[in-house]
C-alpha cells in the first residue's frame, strides 16, 4: 500500500434511516470508509443494500421519511453534516457533485444543452461575460467528447449516452474534488457504456478529483475502480483493492457473488446464493448474512462481526477472520 | 411429417411508412430462423436497443402482424391458422417478459395469475386439482407455496416474482418460452438461480426458449447458438462457443470487447471512442448496417447489404470481409488475424 495521505472523504459510523410506520429501516447502518485523492473508490450491492442512499447521504440530499441519524462525513476537513442548508449547497457542485441514476432523466427537456450547462456555472460564480460562459461549456462538451453543436441541441435531440455525456459535463464544471457515480451508465449498451465511461474516467484523471463508483454491475466495477466496498443488508461487509476483492476474496457473500457472475469468458454453471437478502425493517440479529451464509458459526447468529483490516488494506467483517 | 416446431421465413416488420408518412422504420429486416421439434434449445437472439429483437419477439408471440414474411408453428402460418390451433398455439407457445413488477395487477393475490390462465386454458377440473398443478408448477422453480400463494405482488422480491412467471408458462406445458430479458432487472445472485431454471426446463421438460438479450454474458451461460442483430439485420449467428470465442463480424467483435468482464485482470482493450453520429440511430439505406461503425469499410459495404458467409463450422458472419475471392484462397483470414490483433 501506498502512503497513506489525507483522505479527501473519511466516512465514520455513517447511519441513514427511513421512518416507516412499522419502525425504521435501517438502510445504511453504521459504515465507515475512506477514499483518497485521485482514487476510484467504488461501492456494490445488490438492490436495497444501501448504496445509493449511502450517495445521497454524503451530499446530504437524503429526504424525509429518511433521515441521516448518525456518523460523520468529512470531505478534506469539512464536516458536512454540521454544515447549514446554504452552505452545503455551495459546496454542492463546486466540491461534490453527481451524477445521479438515469442521470439522462434528470435533464430539463425545455432548456437548451447550453443553457443547463451555463446554469451549474453561473448559480456557483455569479453571472459571466457571455464570450467567458460561451468558452466555458464549449471546453466542457470537448471534455466529454461532444461537438460544440450539442450546445445549441434538446435533450431529445440526444441518444442516451450524449446525454449521460451532458451530466457528466455538468458534473465536471466546477472542478469538484469528489465525483458521484450512481449507476451512470445502468440504461446504457454495452459499447455506449464502455464509451462514456471510459470518457468519465478521462475526465476525473485530468481534473485530478476523486470518483466514487455505485453500481450492482460488478463486471463494470472491475473495469472501473481501483479500491472497492461490497455492502451487504446497510452494512460494508468487505473493502480492498479490486484483486483483493475479485482474485481473494474473504467475506462468504462477496465470494458467492463473484462466484454467481456470468462472464464471458467462463460457461461453467455458475452457484447460486441461496435464501434472499433480509427486510431491513428487521434485520437479523449478529452477522446479517448469517441466514444464507454457508459458513455460518454459532457466534454468527447472535454477535455482530466488526470491519477489522485483517491484510494490508484488505477489510472484512466475518467470524471467520477473528483472532483466537 | 413436421420437423420444425417454430419456423421464420424472411420476417419483416416496418413501423410508419404509409401513404403519408416518410418516417419509416425497418425494425426487422428478412430474419429466418428455425427451431427442431425434436431436440430443444435455448436461442439467444442479441442486441442493442433499437436492434430489433423484442419486436421479433412480439411477432413470434402473435403480438404484432409482420409486415411480410411468415411465421410457422409446427407447419402452419400463425395468422391462417383454424381458431382451435391458434388456442393450442397460444398455450404451447408462452412469454416471459423483462419487468416482473409490471407484469402483476397489484390488487390481485398472485394466486389469481394460475387462476386465470387454469381457467382461460381448462387446466383443471376441480379447485383441488387446480391447487395441485399449481403447486407442482412452483415446485419447479423452487418456489414454496405457502410462502407465495395468497401474497400480494408487493409483498414478494424481483426475484420470486420473475420465477412465478416461469412457473405460470411452466403451468401451461408450453413447447417453446419466448423470454424477454427475463433476468436484467434481477440481482445478480438471483440471476443464476433463475437462468439455472431454465435450463433446467430444457432438459427436463424438452422446453425451447428463445433467450432475448442485450446480455452476453448470461447469454453465453445457456444458450446453444446465438443471433446477433443491429437495426433490424443479422449480423452473425452460429453456435455460441464459436461467436462469443471467435467473433468474426466487426460488430459482434466490438459488442464482445466491450463487456465488462467480472476480473480486473481482463480490462478492455484500448479506447473506444464513438463520433456523436454513431450513438445516433442512423438508418443506412442500401449497404452495409454497421458500415458507419465499421474500422473495415469498404466501397462494396456502401453498396448492397453483405449476405451472411459461412466462417465457421455453424457460424455465418454478413461482412464482405469473409467473401471468398477467386484465387486468394484464405486471404481473409490472415486479414481478419491482422485485424484482431490491433485489437477490436
Amino acid at each position: 500500500m501506498i502512503a497513506r495521505s489525507t483522505p479527501v472523504l473519511e466516512v465514520k459510523d455513517l447511519r441513514v434511516y427511513y421512518w416507516t410506520s412499522r419502525g425504521p429501516v435501517r438502510a445504511v447502518d453504521g459504515i465507515s470508509f475512506t477514499v483518497n485523492r485521485k482514487e476510484r473508490f467504488g461501492l456494490v450491492g445488490e438492490s436495497g443494500c444501501g448504496k445509493s442512499t449511502t450517495a445521497m447521504a454524503l451530499l446530504r440530499l437524503i429526504k424525509p421519511p429518511g433521515s441521516i441519524e448518525g456518523g460523520q462525513i468529512t470531505l478534506n476537513g469539512l464536516d458536512i453534516i454540521q454544515l447549514g442548508k446554504e452552505e452545503m449547497r455551495e459546496i454542492r457542485w463546486s466540491r461534490i457533485s453527481l451524477i445521479p441514476q438515469g442521470a439522462m432523466n434528470s435533464l430539463n427537456p425545455v432548456m437548451r444543452i447550453r443553457d443547463q450547462i451555463a446554469d451549474v456555472i453561473t448559480t456557483h460564480e455569479g453571472v459571466l461575460p457571455k464570450k467567458e460562459l460561451e468558452a466555458r461549456v464549449k471546453e466542457l462538451l470537448n471534455m466529454v467528447e461532444l461537438p460544440g453543436k450539442v450546445a445549441d441541441m434538446y435533450p431529445h435531440e440526444l441518444s442516451g449516452g450524449m446525454k449521460q455525456r451532458v451530466c457528466i459535463a455538468m458534473a465536471t464544471a466546477l472542478d469538484p474534488q469528489l465525483i458521484i457515480a450512481d449507476e451512470p451508465t445502468s440504461a446504457l449498451d454495452v459499447v455506449v457504456q464502455r464509451a462514456v465511461m471510459q470518457t468519465l474516467m478521462g475526465v476525473q484523471e485530468r481534473l485530478e478529483s476523486s470518483l466514487i463508483f455505485i453500481g450492482h454491475d460488478m463486471g463494470l466495477a472491475a473495469q472501473v475502480v481501483g479500491r472497492l466496498g461490497v455492502m451487504y443488508a446497510g452494512k460494508l461487509v468487505e473493502v480492498g483493492n479490486v484483486r483483493q476483492v475479485y482474485k481473494a476474496s474473504l467475506h462468504p457473500y462477496t465470494q458467492l457473488l463473484i462466484s454467481s457472475l456470468p462472464s464471458p469468458r467462463d460457461k461453467r454453471k455458475k452457484k447460486e446464493i441461496p435464501g434472499l437478502p433480509p427486510t431491513l425493517l428487521d434485520p437479523p440479529p449478529g452477522c446479517r448474512f448469517h441466514p444464507r451464509c454457508p459458513q455460518v458459526m454459532d457466534h454468527c447468529r447472535h454477535q455482530e462481526p466488526e470491519l477489522r483490516e485483517v491484510q494490508s488494506g484488505h477489510l472484512v467483517a466475518c467470524h471467520l477472520y477473528d483472532e483466537r | 411429417m413436421q420437423s420444425s416446431l417454430l419456423e421464420i421465413r424472411d420476417l419483416t416488420k416496418i413501423y410508419g411508412g404509409g401513404l403519408f408518412n416518410r418516417d419509416r422504420t425497418v425494425a426487422l429486416e428478412g430474419f429466418s430462423f428455425t427451431i427442431p421439434s425434436d431436440h430443444p434449445r435455448i436461442t439467444t437472439i442479441a442486441g442493442e436497443s433499437g436492434s430489433g429483437k423484442t419486436t421479433l419477439a412480439n411477432l413470434i408471440l402473435g403480438f404484432l402482424t409482420p409486415t411480410s414474411g411468415e411465421i410457422l408453428y409446427k407447419g402452419k402460418n400463425i395468422w391462417e391458422m383454424p381458431k382451435q390451433e391458434w388456442f393450442t398455439f397460444r398455450r404451447e407457445v408462452q412469454g416471459i417478459f423483462q419487468d416482473p413488477y409490471g407484469t402483476y395487477n397489484p390488487f390481485y393475490k398472485v394466486d389469481n395469475v394460475f387462476d386465470m390462465v387454469i381457467r382461460k386454458f381448462k387446466l383443471a377440473r376441480s379447485r383441488s386439482e387446480a391447487r395441485r398443478i399449481t403447486e407442482e408448477a412452483l415446485a419447479v422453480v423452487g418456489l414454496q407455496p405457502d410462502e407465495i400463494l395468497g401474497k400480494y405482488p408487493h409483498q414478494l422480491s424481483g426475484g420470486q416474482r420473475q420465477r412465478i412467471m416461469v412457473a405460470r408458462a411452466f403451468l401451461l406445458k408450453p413447447r417453446l418460452i419466448v423470454a424477454d430479458e427475463p433476468v436484467s432487472m434481477i440481482d445478480a445472485s438471483l440471476q443464476v438461480r433463475i437462468l439455472n431454471i431454465l435450463q433446467r426446463l430444457k432438459e427436463e421438460f424438452s422446453i425451447s426458449f428463445l433467450y432475448i438479450t442485450h446480455d452476453l454474458s448470461t447469454a453465453y451461460q445457456i444458450s446453444d447458438d446465438i443471433f446477433i442483430l443491429y437495426q433490424g439485420s443479422v449480423m452473425e449467428k452460429g453456435d455460441i462457443d464459436g461467436v462469443m470465442q471467435n467473433p468474426r463480424h466487426p460488430y459482434t467483435q466490438l459488442l464482445v470487447s466491450s463487456i465488462p468482464v467480472p476480473d480486473p485482470d481482463v480490462g478492455w482493450e484500448g479506447d473506444l471512442k464513438l463520433s456523436s453520429e454513431d450513438e445516433m440511430r442512423t438508418d443506412t439505406t442500401g449497404g452495409c448496417k454497421f458500415h458507419r461503425r465499421c474500422p473495415h469499410v469498404m466501397e462494396i459495404c456502401l453498396k448492397s447489404p453483405p449476405p451472411l458467409y459461412k466462417v465457421g463450422q455453424n457460424q455465418y458472419a454478413s461482412c464482405y470481409l469473409y467473401e471468398e475471392k477467386k484465387g486468394s484462397g484464405n486471404l481473409w483470414r490472415t486479414d481478419y488475424d491482422k485485424m484482431s490483433q490491433q485489437g477490436g
